[in-house]
């Protein structure tokens, strides 16, 4: 019976944390007209869990997964407007940033790279690094990178 | 003391007459607005407020707004932005310099296609002066304070316009003929 109930909510996680993340094998499927691909890379040196992202339009809050120790190349398909990114766990700590955290606004049938996280405790820093994320994006979805991007994205 | 006080403040004032007169690149916004209050705006069909917000930005080296700028050069704005290809095809590119996508890099093709040789060589000669001196790559958002458009829309069409003899029409930026800093 206890086998039922841990399956049954590991189940409804991974549901919760993958229902707008796009991983390396999730089938491909095209975007709706009012959705965009919100994407961002995280740097950290320690594993991250239950990454939070506020929706600002609907103000409510949803969970996208882990990032692993290094870079993690995180995209999300999600309807046009603003998100924040807004907080994580790490070890058996709570991290939720101040004001909202890093807010950016994601448009319709774009692929919208926001920016890189460097993770370190106790601060959190972003700037952009296309490169990076090209290469972090080609290795694990060469389709959406050869879609959106157009440089050269054979894996 | 008074002397020098006085040459000062003559030295100030004229300053500040200067900056006033100065063209500009963009038309002034009293408040700092980020993209999102770009894209209110434009669906509100607030186009001409939507152009200045994106120029501003555009300036300020945001790409999603320096691409905005190349759409409106396309297609132009009523009595406020003729339409101007060379415009558009270099803020598209601008635009693509730093961060590119396929969906910009497309229009600039289709944009180029439309330009005969005299307006590729104009626009190449534009692209390389304006590249150097405008930031590009960035997404300028900020924690997007709701902004009250009708209220700024009210204002806006408070202001009259003449026509005829009178001529004191809405005009828009110089934007990238002369680029001021």
């Amino acid at each position: 019976m206890k086998i039922w109930i841990y399956l049954a909510l590991s189940m409804t996680l991974a549901g919760c944390s993958s229902k707008y993340r796009i991983f390396h094998d999730s089938p491909h499927s095209l975007l709706k007209l009012n959705e965009g691909y919100f994407s961002f890379v995280i740097d950290t040196l320690d594993a991250l869990r239950t990454i939070e992202i506020l929706n600002v339009e609907t103000d409510t809050s949803f969970y996208v997964g882990n990032a692993a120790k290094g870079y993690t190349q995180i995209t999300l398909k999600v309807p046009e407007g603003e998100y924040c990114f807004i907080g994580f766990d790490v070890y058996n700590l709570r991290v939720d940033y101040k004001d909202k955290g890093f807010c950016t606004y994601v448009e319709a049938g774009e692929l919208n790279y926001f920016t890189q996280f460097t993770v370190r405790n106790p601060v959190t820093t972003a700037r952009p690094n296309f490169s990076n994320f090209v290469k972090l994006l080609k290795s694990e979805r060469p389709d959406i990178c050869k879609e959106f991007i157009n440089k050269d994205c054979s894996a | 003391m008074k002397l020098l006080v006085a040459i000062l403040f003559l030295l100030t004032s004229s300053n500040c007459i200067g900056e006033d007169d100065k063209p500009r690149n963009c038309n002034k916004l009293n408040n700092f607005f980020p993209y999102k209050a770009g894209i209110v705006a434009e669906k509100k069909e607030a186009y001409t407020l939507s152009f200045d917000i994106f120029c501003n930005l555009a300036f300020k080296g945001d790409y999603r707004a320096q691409f905005k700028m190349a759409k409106y050069y396309k297609s132009g704005i009523d009595e406020y932005v003729e339409p101007n290809l060379i415009y558009a095809y270099v803020w598209a590119r601008i635009s693509n310099f730093h961060i590119e996508s396929r969906k910009r890099d497309n229009f600039i093709k289709q944009l180029k296609t439309s330009l005969n040789e005299k307006e590729k060589n104009q626009s190449d000669k534009l692209f390389w002066t304006a590249v150097r001196v405008i930031p590009g790559g960035a997404r300028i958002d900020m924690k997007y304070e709701p902004i009250d458009l009708e209220k700024i829309l009210e204002k806006q069409n408070h202001k009259k316009y003449y026509t005829g003899s009178r001529i004191k029409r809405k005009t828009p930026p110089e934007n990238l003929g002369i680029i001021y800093f």
